[in-house]
């Protein structure tokens, strides 16, 4: 009885772990926003989220990867770190204390919310986040976030 | 001046260069971060209630303390040029006779060959299980120290490895990424054998660290198997052989945004025994800025090289609890209190009297900042 229970969980988890993600089109909090002339036009949530936390460094197309984050006291920062991550931005501060002091990688540069747009309009590879309701300049556009 | 005090004095010159650093904020030189400064300081105050324990004497002390700066210079996007200074007081243990006041902590050349896949080469961090890595960085840990029974205390057991280190990531975009890395190479280290402590290197190590992530954001399994081997005794009580040791550690680390519970057992292997550390810690965040933890620490030994040494028993076991204060989330104070019974004082002439386990209550009240 005990077996089969365990074989079941086990291949529940198994089947979950190795689904494929449902690529449903989803409304985050914030508009995440590359350069005009970046190819990429949709990103899983996933896809983002690894991202930002330096796991993936480069873009199909083999360009690096800029990703610029709002600074610490943002309100937006809280809304893109608890839909991206799924974790508050003081958990993924601590994340980046080990990624640095471990030697590992550093976290993204900060920008203020003026300035983000032009930071990721600058730069071919740049990436970045801003507050649902802002405007956007012409040579920088948003991309869509899917599940 | 006595050549302690003025050890003393640049060590406190170091950590306030630190903190000078620290209050400046963002050192991170150019927009573009061709060159980036980051530290960390903590400062201690450490007490007992009789026996002198990892360096906490009954009097009480200040000189308890560890830092370090960073350099990091990016020449290009795959190669990375890293350097690490340290300073480290550990109050009136013999350790600190075993180290300068700045220390080179690490230093190394990173190279990416792609977002799964690098390699660093020079004096590199060892992964090894949970901390080992991340020892001293007072604002990511529960405690002042990871448990000494599965990391050791400096002795015997080292964060750097004089070699190279190589990192794989497998299965990245399945729910159950796997992460490969392997080290080789050699370390000094102190050998402590209650009586006397010395220095000794490890010449030939190599080993591998696996980690299985889950389904569960947050909950990952680890597995490390090392190999050492030294000469000159270095892992014996005497100096008459090589020697070579096994080593595993098996780890749980469930990480969360409310709570943490993690778990590991190291397993060492001599030719004349063994050592068996294991602890288990859990942790709430009750609220934002509160932070409560408690810790299960416990250690096992069976060595026989008689006439020079015998043991056969419980060496260690410690109950801990802390409460942290986040001030920000780089900047903590915690405070801590320990009930241990076990052989770990650190003054080795009140070792020798000792046939039983001594009982020690300590606390260390810290502050912790970090840029």
């Amino acid at each position: 009885m005990h077996t089969r229970l365990i074989l079941t969980v086990l291949l529940l988890l198994t089947v979950n772990g190795f689904a494929e993600s449902p690529t449903v089109s989803i409304r985050p909090p914030v508009k995440v926003i590359v350069a005009a002339g970046n190819d990429t036009t949709q990103l899983s949530r996933k896809q983002v989220s690894d991202i930002f936390l330096k796991k993936t460094l480069r873009w199909k197309n083999a360009m690096s990867i800029v990703p610029f984050d709002l600074k610490y006291d943002d309100p937006a920062r809280e809304l893109f770190s608890k839909f991206i991550h799924g974790r508050s931005p003081s958990f993924i501060k601590k994340y980046w204390q080990q990624q640095i002091f471990s030697g590992y990688n550093l976290p993204p540069l900060e920008k203020d919310r003026k300035e983000i747009a032009q930071a990721v309009a600058a730069e071919p590879g740049a990436v970045g986040y801003v507050p649902a309701e802002m405007d956007l300049p012409a040579n920088v556009k948003e991309i869509e976030v899917r599940e | 001046m006595t050549i302690q005090s003025k050890s003393r004095t640049a060590g406190r010159c170091f950590a306030l260069l630190l903190f000078a650093f620290a209050l400046l904020g963002k050192l991170a030189f150019a927009e573009d971060r061709a060159l980036t400064i980051h530290g960390f300081l903590t400062q201690a105050y450490a007490a007992s209630d009789g026996n002198t324990i990892f360096g906490i004497p009954d009097e009480g002390t200040t000189d308890y303390r560890n830092a370090a700066l960073q350099f990091r210079y990016s020449a290009t996007e795959r190669d990375s040029i890293v350097l690490q200074l340290s300073h480290e007081r550990l109050g009136d243990s013999k350790l600190n006779d075993f180290q300068s006041d700045v220390e080179l902590d690490w230093a190394f050349i990173q190279h990416s060959f792609n977002d799964d896949t690098w390699i660093k080469v020079g004096r590199v961090q060892i992964p090894i299980g949970i901390y080992n890595e991340v020892r001293d960085v007072g604002t990511i840990l529960p405690f002042y120290r990871p448990s000494p029974n599965v990391y050791g205390d400096r002795s015997y057991t080292s964060e750097t490895v004089d070699g190279a280190v190589g990192f794989r990531r497998f299965f990245r975009d399945s729910s159950w990424p796997v992460e490969v890395s392997g080290y080789y190479g050699g370390w000094n280290f102190v050998k402590d054998n209650q009586i006397t402590m010395e220095s000794a290197r490890i010449q030939d190590a190599f080993g591998a660290q696996i980690w299985i992530n889950t389904p569960i954001e947050g909950l990952r399994f680890g597995i490390h198997r090392s190999r050492l081997s030294s000469k000159d005794g270095a892992l014996t009580t005497t100096s008459d052989k090589t020697e070579k040791s096994n080593v595993w550690y098996l780890s749980a680390d469930a990480n969360f945004e409310k709570a943490f519970f993690r778990t590991e057992f190291r397993d060492q292997g001599f030719s004349y025994g063994y050592w068996r550390g294991f602890y288990a810690q859990a942790g709430y965040n009750l609220t934002e800025k509160i932070a409560v933890a408690a810790q299960y620490d416990l250690a096992k030994i069976r060595y026989d090289q008689r006439p020079y040494f015998f043991a056969n028993e419980e060496w260690d076991r410690d109950v801990a609890l802390s409460f942290r204060y986040f001030f920000a989330p780089n900047l903590v104070t915690r405070f801590e209190t320990h009930w241990d019974r076990g052989k770990y004082p650190s003054d080795p002439i009140a070792y020798l009297g000792i046939d039983k386990p001594l009982h020690t209550f300590y606390f260390i009240l810290s502050v912790s900042a970090s840029f």
